[in-house]
């Protein structure tokens, strides 16, 4: 966040005035569900401050969420935190959604939304936002009452003369207070003094959401719009080789054929129109590679024994400072000691995102400029990229960032806006909103990768880990060259497959990456959504070798970690580990050390006769600094069902080069009959700030598996479970 | 073509071809964007309204089908998010993205009206609607609230 010289605007307002300055407004804060629409694209001429706090006459306060809003609750949390700095009642506070703006970069530059970072990043910045207009509103009052600074205190969005209680509202001042100068050195609160930040607090975005009334992508109104729908080539990595049009042309509604390099779409004058006539789209046989899911399984058993071409990765340490994996030729020496030598081979399978929001976005091109709304998770990438797909400058390049239906990470792919962006120019001067089909949206992911993975393990009887080599084989994301160091294995693929949390002698990751056509990217918990499985799985296998309770011999193992001891031993004990169970029922229990948050998973089974009854998933968790800590307790309810669909059912295969799954019925996910009960309860940490929207996925497969081996016996090292023959019952 | 739709106790004249999906003629002729297209094929649940009293999944339906009907969206629960089921689903927090949700109170609506003994399970396997979010342990509890709710006015 730069310092800036300019005086803020606090846009005054009166109540009934349509806000303005960009964004999409929200304020349900007095009940009715009429529609609401958005304000046009303002360029981000205000300041920084004016870009985050307006406030009206009338007291209310509208805080612009630097966050991209797909369910997590950005459109809350961040605001709370300026909120709590500034003094604000929460109850008048007005939330708006941000543009694609600098104004809005967080410390590290970027305003996506991804890697359970918005709090983590944005906490201190935004408190200085918080604390500069609050001391702004202070000096308003001091001058207005001719009083010391020092002799005025706020609460809940009133100034309070302390000597003669003559009390001024934010509204009051706020006018005045815009014309002062920015101190730069804001004093914030102390954290014990919070009267927000810690505790429960509406979510402004749910009201809407009961109602219908919120704008999602899907839902942007604009006039004189047109629709459009798309067929990609079936085949993986594939371009478009011709297609044959000659019946759409000539459908209902259709206005135009557009080619796109991997692609044919429809516009027409609504979606389901443009649909029918892309689904009557013939498109040509392409030639080249077609993968196949037995092919690929192949190519990744015979990669896991290529030592030559396999990658080290760090097992520990930072990014300044790495721990650096032992040498192929030490690891091997290490494992051949033994004494006890262990080897699993484990594998998960490639999984969709498969969000309810089917991809979707809009664009105008007009009068050299683009205009683009869309459900999206990313920022600052979207210009430069839109920019070079259609030939426009960057600053001609205006992002709309409205409520996204559920991303989990797809939705930071600019894919589907440039394709917007590039129809759009086919018609310029009318908005083209393009929607991907259910089926679109699951066969041209960018999917979380499969991976195979050998780890080989050389242990004492006493359970003391002397060495360990986790060897993965897998493509790496598609999308992750930037993050890649040379000489490294792609960190979002094998970042943690050995926990740095345990001991261990010397330690070894690493990977031997195969090449396919399939796009792969990320996806909720990205390296730890199969990771968090892998440095678990061993954990269990190890302690099943051994005859040890698989609690006990984690936190034997467990090096200086105090935190994730104390969610382990919590979670445990509310699930009643170690207490009597009936004759069916398994529990196995997981650790996750991820986003600087400790996050520990006790799971329930009951089987019998291979149908599995998933009962209950208790969880202890520990984020540091907690927001909100019932939507903390949300979001991971929320990962643990969203892991939880993925450890049971997640599959996409491949067959003769494409995607064999099309809609929820072929790729199932979790729905309230075989949702089990779950409990979460929190560790405050006061020292710490973690991230949440992850944290609780990849803790699931492990425990899952090691709750149905507890249950029976039987281990199970591939996922998802539905594989081994277990049909889920609830 | 021309059909009259009744959606929310008006009355619409809706120039669309017959075998439209009812959620497209709701979504754009009528102009309610509350009721949602998650998969197009009656698997998800996003687009459920109500049709003379039933649950129905609105991308199966096509328009014509229901021209002497009355159709009830999320936008006709209530005016103002007063339903007991709009008011459970605040109280309990339930939605995280939001977008599953219109479809789920809809579901809720025809399954609980007239059915106080319900029961956790009866809920569990009657509600087939997709959440991706995970927000099913909320939906339950806001539920039993305003099955609780409506049975004490």
């Amino acid at each position: 966040m730069t310092e800036q010289a300019s005086a803020p605007q606090f846009f005054v307002r009166r109540r009934s005035v349509l806000i303005g300055g960009g964004g999409i407004a929200i304020g349900l804060l007095l009940g009715g569900c009429e529609r609401l629409g958005f304000g046009t694209s303002e360029s981000a001429a205000a300041t920084e401050l004016g870009a985050y706090i307006q406030i009206a006459e009338d007291g209310i306060v509208t805080i612009t969420t630097p966050g991209a809003e797909m369910g997590q609750g950005v459109s809350s949390s961040l605001p709370k935190i300026v909120a709590e700095e500034l003094s604000a009642n929460w109850a008048n506070v007005e939330v708006k959604l941000s543009d694609v703006n600098p104004a809005f970069n967080n410390p590290t530059g970027g305003q996506r939304s991804a890697n359970s970072d918005a709090v983590r990043s944005y906490y201190e910045p935004l408190r200085k936002v918080g604390a500069t207009a609050r001391e702004m509103l202070v000096g308003a009052a001091a001058l207005r009452w001719d009083v010391d600074p020092g002799s005025i205190t706020v609460a809940e969005g009133v100034l309070t003369n302390v000597q003669s209680g003559a009390t001024l509202t934010f509204g009051d001042v706020a006018a005045d207070a815009a014309k002062l100068p920015i101190p730069k050195n804001p004093k914030l609160k102390e954290p014990k003094g919070f009267v927000l930040i810690g505790k429960f607090s509406p979510r402004k975005d749910i009201p809407g959401k009961v109602c219908g009334a919120t704008v999602f992508g899907i839902d942007v109104v604009l006039p004189n719009m047109l629709y459009a729908a798309i067929k990609h080539v079936p085949v993986a990595g594939a371009k478009l080789a011709g297609f044959d049009a000659e019946t759409a042309k000539g459908m209902p509604g259709v206005q135009e054929i557009v080619p796109l390099v991997d692609a044919v779409a429809v516009i027409a004058d609504s979606y389901w129109q443009a649909q029918q006539a892309v689904d009557r789209i013939k498109l040509a046989e392409v030639k080249g590679e077609r993968v196949d899911s037995d092919k690929l399984m192949a190519r990744f058993q015979s990669a896991l024994v290529n030592d030559a071409d396999a990658l080290s990765f760090p097992v520990g340490g930072s990014m300044k400072d790495p721990i650096l994996s032992a040498d192929q030729s030490v690891i091997d020496d290490a494992i051949s000691r033994g004494p006890i030598k262990l080897e699993f081979e484990y594998s998960v399978p490639y999984l969709a995102h498969a969000a309810l929001e089917p991809l979707c976005a809009t664009a105008l091109i007009e009068a050299g400029r683009c205009e683009i709304w869309a459900p999206t998770q990313a920022g600052e990438k979207i210009p430069p990229e839109v920019s070079a797909a259609i030939g426009l400058p960057e600053s001609a390049i205006t992002v709309h960032r409205t409520f996204i239906g559920g991303a989990f990470g797809r939705k930071n792919e600019r894919d589907f806006m440039i394709q917007a962006a590039l129809l759009a120019q086919a018609r310029p001067g009318r908005p083209v909103m393009l929607i991907w089909s259910r089926e679109q949206d699951t066969k041209h992911d960018y999917y979380r990768p499969a991976t195979v993975v050998r780890s080989r393990l050389a242990i004492s009887p006493d359970g003391t880990i002397l060495a360990a080599h986790g060897r993965a084989a897998g493509q790496s994301l598609s999308t992750s060259a930037p993050y890649r160091r040379e000489g490294f294995a792609d960190p979002s693929v094998v970042g943690g497959l050995l926990s740095p949390d345990y001991e261990m002698g010397e330690r070894r990751i690493d990977m031997v990456e195969v090449e396919a056509p399939i796009r792969t990217s990320f996806w909720r918990s990205v390296s730890l959504s199969s990771n968090g499985y892998f440095a678990e799985a061993i954990m269990d296998d190890i302690a099943g070798h051994l005859g040890r309770d698989p609690l006990e011999f984690r936190l034997a193992q467990l090096r200086d970690n105090p935190r994730g001891a104390a969610v382990m031993r919590l979670a445990a004990q509310k699930a009643g580990w170690g207490k009597a169970k009936g004759a069916n029922v398994g529990r196995g229990i997981s650790f996750t050390n991820g986003w600087n948050s400790q996050c520990a998973q006790v799971i329930q089974v009951s089987v019998k006769d291979k149908e599995l009854v998933v009962e209950r998933i208790v969880c202890a968790f520990d984020c540091g600094v907690q927001i909100d800590p019932g939507n903390i307790v949300s979001q991971i309810e929320g990962g643990i069902v969203f892991g939880l669909s993925a450890a049971l059912f997640g599959n996409i295969t491949f067959r003769d080069g494409a995607v064999v799954e099309e809609t929820y019925a072929e790729y199932p996910v979790v729905t309230m009959a075989n949702s089990p009960d779950i409990e979460v309860h929190l560790i405050l940490s006061e020292d710490e700030i973690g991230g949440v929207g992850e944290a609780g996925v990849p803790g699931v497969a492990s425990a899952l598996t090691s709750a149905i081996y507890d249950a029976t016996g039987d281990r199970i090292r591939a996922l998802p479970i539905v594989k081994a023959g277990y049909e889920v019952r609830r | 073509m021309s059909i009259t739709l009744t959606v929310n106790g008006k009355t619409h004249d809706i120039d669309l071809a017959p075998e439209t999906p009812l959620l497209w003629a709701i979504r754009d002729a009528v102009g309610l964007k509350g009721t949602k297209f998650g998969c197009g094929v009656g698997v998800c649940g996003a687009c459920t309204v109500n049709v003379d009293g039933v649950a129905v999944r609105s991308c199966t339906v096509p328009v014509g089908d229901v021209a002497d009907t009355q159709v009830t969206t999320i936008e006709g629960l209530s005016d103002d998010g007063s339903h007991p089921l709009q008011k459970a689903w605040i109280a309990e927090q339930v939605p995280q993205c939001g977008y599953c949700q219109p479809g789920m109170i809809m579901a809720a609506s025809a399954m609980i009206k007239d059915n106080p003994a319900l029961s956790d399970d009866d809920i569990r396997n009657q509600l087939t609607n997709i959440c991706r979010c995970g927000t099913y342990p909320r939906i339950i509890k806001a539920i039993r609230r305003a099955i609780a709710d409506t049975h004490e006015a």
